[in-house]
């Protein structure tokens, strides 16, 4: 019995234990994230800040980033719904080059994209007939305008939009679409109305990080579509400017409305979207 | 009146079908059912049931004819053959309702007419879903969702309906009802039905006729008395508690007797002394003595299962071999005692290696 309730009392604190590690783990993560954002405001003062917030650039930067980093999530999961549900169900001996292929733009970092798109508009397939020549002769020019920013933004997250569709279609009972199929049901039809709204939730999650990841997005764009001021001038691109300038006040003050419109926005769709489901 | 009368001959026909899998081989298969009855192809883990089943609804690549109500759809998509698939966990859509859950298909086939709609509510209240029709498939039992599957296989009145062990998610308990509601079920409303179970009790309580599956290959198949009259599958023989006794056969005076390590089994007839047999004995064809006779053999008793007016017992003729005796009243002996034998002389021996 002695033996029994000591062995007792040592489960019980063992169980607090990894409780007290658990915890401490989060307290400790989401205090360095509070004390470094206070530290920021701090440095900046109130008063600039919400002038920085309130000035006609800081507003033109956020409606540019809000505008591109929709287009180019929308894009990404247009193409990267279709690309993905192929992916989890292609069972080929080229599947694992698929795969390997596909990891190519998670393991770039950004700045590389942004340097092989670059070459690959203005010197393919040669310098002087190169795919950005034939755009500007069109009067379309891509490279150091605002298209390249969504261009820079979806080559960085498509790559994040078919690993994570392709793990939503995954974890979907294949029954249900086998039980469709012998319904009478054809494959578009077995797609649209038993699959695509199983995988919600997914679809949810796959937007927030996409649009989140485009909203930050810099390494890519700034190859692609240069840091002119008020031209494409994203929110990551103000703060690069603001940096080179050496106004870290205007540069963290750029950072701080990046991260509220970003919260804000994923708020209001989180909000959104449970509603809808 | 001519395809009327192919109709009621076959329900499903189907000749050579064969799978090839790795290494695993179904069939070739030959086989019919009638249309209107209730088969069911039973078989242990690994017999290629499942295999059956997706290649019969087109699911999985297969050489041979199949034939549902004389119109071959062995060259057909899944979703051209008729045919209705119950998955064992049901698949049921997680997003919808029940009610869109059974009227999915025929809304999006353009099938919702008025002979559509007397089969819904038809089999709404045939299998009580009255309640449940807005509710969300997390919502219902393991046994309404299994309803619901039904309803939604049955709403287009498909050719052939596909069972896939349609009782193994359930309780133990609740089986033997469900079971029988299932029967009346398809039977009020004329559906033809292939069903696969590991389960040999959903063949002995279900089944018009029975398919005994081993192996990818077709043992045996007919109505279940014919299916068990002499069974050579060791799946059955063990399901149905027969025991198998295998020995040499030897002569004392006019007597043949099984010699099983140091026991002797009087059997009946005259037998080739010194060839091994087999014998094949239900557990009621064994007789417990208390008391030691002249041919009586002397077993240790290794389990025993008192089950209240009637009991059974296993026990061990002394190399091994286990012989299972059941009875009426309380167990006679104990685990651990000696418990005398004799074997009725009605039963069946096999001479050879069996």
């Amino acid at each position: 019995m002695r033996a029994l309730s000591i062995d007792g009392k040592g489960r019980v604190l063992s169980n607090r234990l990894f409780w007290i590690w658990a915890g401490g783990s989060l307290v400790f993560y989401t205090g360095l994230v509070l004390i470094v954002a206070v530290a920021c405001v701090i440095f900046t003062g109130a008063g600039p800040l919400m002038q920085q917030m309130a000035s006609p650039d800081s507003r033109l930067a956020v409606s540019l980033s809000v505008r591109t980093a929709t287009v180019s999530t929308v894009v990404s999961l247009l193409i990267g719904l279709p690309a993905a549900y192929w992916l989890a169900h292609y069972r080929g001996r080229f599947k694992a080059l698929a795969d390997v292929l596909l990891d190519v733009p998670l393991v770039l970092p950004p700045i590389a994209v942004g340097g092989a798109l670059l070459v690959f508009f203005t010197q393919f397939p040669s310098r002087e007939r190169s795919i950005e020549k034939i755009l500007q002769s069109l009067g379309h020019p891509v490279i150091f305008e605002v298209p390249a920013i969504i261009i820079a933004q979806f080559a960085v997250i498509s790559g994040y939009a078919l690993r994570v569709l392709k793990a939503s279609f995954e974890s979907l009972n294949p029954r249900t679409s086998v039980v469709a199929r012998t319904l009478g049901l054809s494959q578009p039809q077995t797609f649209f109305f038993i699959e695509l709204p199983q995988v919600g939730p997914g679809l949810i999650a796959a937007t927030i990080l996409l649009w989140a990841r485009a909203m930050g997005e810099f390494g890519a764009t700034v190859v692609l579509a240069g840091a002119t001021a008020g031209k494409t001038e994203v929110l990551p691109i103000s703060i690069w400017l603001a940096m080179q300038a050496v106004q870290f006040e205007k540069a963290i003050a750029a950072a701080i409305v990046l991260v509220v419109v970003s919260l804000t926005a994923l708020f209001l769709f989180r909000s959104v979207t449970k509603l809808r489901l | 009146m001519g395809t009327e009368r192919t109709d009621q001959m076959s329900g499903l026909e189907v000749h050579g079908l064969t799978v090839v899998h790795d290494s695993f081989r179904l069939g070739p298969l030959d086989f019919s059912l009638p249309t209107g009855q209730l088969g069911v192809v039973v078989g242990p883990s690994g017999s290629g049931k499942s295999t059956l089943l997706e290649a019969l609804c087109g699911l999985r690549p297969a050489s041979g004819r199949i034939v549902i109500g004389g119109v071959p759809v062995h060259h057909l998509p899944p979703e051209g053959r008729q045919m209705a698939l119950v998955p064992q966990d049901y698949a049921l859509f997680p997003h919808l309702s029940v009610r869109s859950n059974i009227l999915l298909a025929p809304r999006l086939r353009r099938m919702w007419n008025i002979q559509t709609q007397i089969r819904f509510h038809t089999l709404v209240s045939l299998l009580q879903l009255e309640h449940l029709l807005d509710k969300k498939p997390d919502q219902l039992s393991g046994g309404e969702r299994q309803r619901v599957a039904i309803a939604r296989a049955l709403v287009l009145a498909p050719k052939l309906v596909l069972l896939d062990e349609p009782l193994a998610a359930l309780d133990p308990r609740i089986r033997p009802p469900v079971r029988r509601s299932l029967k009346e079920i398809f039977r009020q409303v004329g559906a033809t039905v292939l069903l696969v179970s590991h389960d040999p009790a959903d063949a002995a309580g279900l089944a018009d006729l029975v398919f005994l599956l081993e192996g990818g290959r077709l043992i045996e198949w007919g109505p279940w008395e014919q299916v068990i009259r002499n069974p050579q599958s060791d799946f059955l023989i063990e399901f149905l508690g027969i025991n198998r006794v295998r020995g040499i056969v030897v002569r004392d005076g006019a007597a043949y007797y099984l010699q099983v390590g140091p026991a002797r089994l009087r059997l009946p007839g005259s037998l080739p002394v010194g060839s091994p047999a087999t014998v094949q004995l239900s557990p009621s064809q064994v007789i417990p003595l208390v008391h030691p006779t002249d041919d009586a053999v002397p077993v240790t008793v290794v389990e025993r299962l008192d089950l209240g007016n009637r009991y059974q017992i296993a026990a061990d003729l002394g190399d091994g071999t286990i012989i299972r005796v059941e009875g009426i009243g309380h167990p006679p002996a104990s685990v651990g005692e000696t418990l005398y034998i004799t074997v009725s002389q009605d039963v069946s021996v096999s001479v050879g290696r069996g």
